[in-house]
């Protein structure tokens, strides 16, 4: 079963740009979110943005690991889910191929495919494409 | 409310009462038999659920039967499906952060 999220970017600029653009605060903020992040391994810190929906808007996080200019990891608090976001960095010959993974869905999603897969849930819901809400979940 | 949606499924012995009343409505004692835990300890999780409106009770003779509401989780599913699409998005900005500056 698809647990996480997994994305993979290939950048043309080096590792140590792209990392730059991954640990400093100002450069975060620009492509990320508002933070107050420092590259240091146990500093707490938060992303924050709008608030959306019911969605407050920020994120609370760790640093869990740091290994420049190869591997960045923070944890990932949000709506009491701990997730945890992970960026790998791999020197190619086009630059730099970036993976994104975001773990920790697992308890969620599971609980949502029980639910699509019961009588539990409603036609209106089954509506909206079965067989795509499932492959997403589940693949 | 959608606030206590995502405190109530944060719990794995609440996905798991979740996951049981799924399949059937059941009584707190049924419920209890599932976990190494006590009767009050299921009833206060049941609360939670109650809250959350993912829950709903009803009193069939003498027995008060939980019964599952899923409709809550579209939030759930709304926000996780967010996720993915957020972080295309944002590696997009990226690259356009590396583009613009040397």
């Amino acid at each position: 079963m698809k647990r996480d999220i997994v994305i993979e970017v290939v950048y043309p600029h080096p590792p140590e740009k792209v990392w730059k653009a991954l640990t400093d605060p100002n450069a975060l903020a620009e492509w990320l979110m508002e933070n107050d992040f420092e590259p240091r391994v146990g500093h707490k810190f938060q992303f924050r943005t709008e608030p959306k929906g019911g969605w407050s808007g920020i994120v609370d996080c760790e640093v869990l690991e740091l290994d420049p200019p190869r591997r960045l990891s923070y944890s990932w608090k949000s709506e009491q889910l701990d997730t945890v976001v992970t960026f790998t960095l791999e020197p190619v010959a086009e630059g730099t191929r970036l993976r994104l993974e975001h773990t920790g869905f697992e308890g969620f999603k599971a609980i949502l495919v029980s639910f699509i897969l019961s009588k539990g849930w409603k036609k209106k819901i089954l509506r909206q494409n079965l067989p795509e809400i499932l492959a997403k979940l589940t693949t | 409310m959608s606030k206590d949606v995502f405190l109530a499924i944060a719990d794995p012995t609440r996905r798991k009462i979740l996951g049981l009343l799924s399949a059937n409505d059941m009584t707190v004692n049924s419920l209890a038999k599932h976990f190494p835990v006590s009767r009050p300890a299921i009833s206060k999780h049941l609360k939670v659920l109650n809250q959350a409106g993912l829950v709903t009770e009803q009193k069939i003779g003498r027995e008060r039967y939980y019964h599952l509401q899923p409709e809550p989780l579209i939030v759930v599913y709304d926000w996780i499906m967010t996720y993915e699409k957020f972080w295309k998005e944002r590696l997009a900005k990226l690259k356009t952060y590396l583009d613009k500056n040397p």
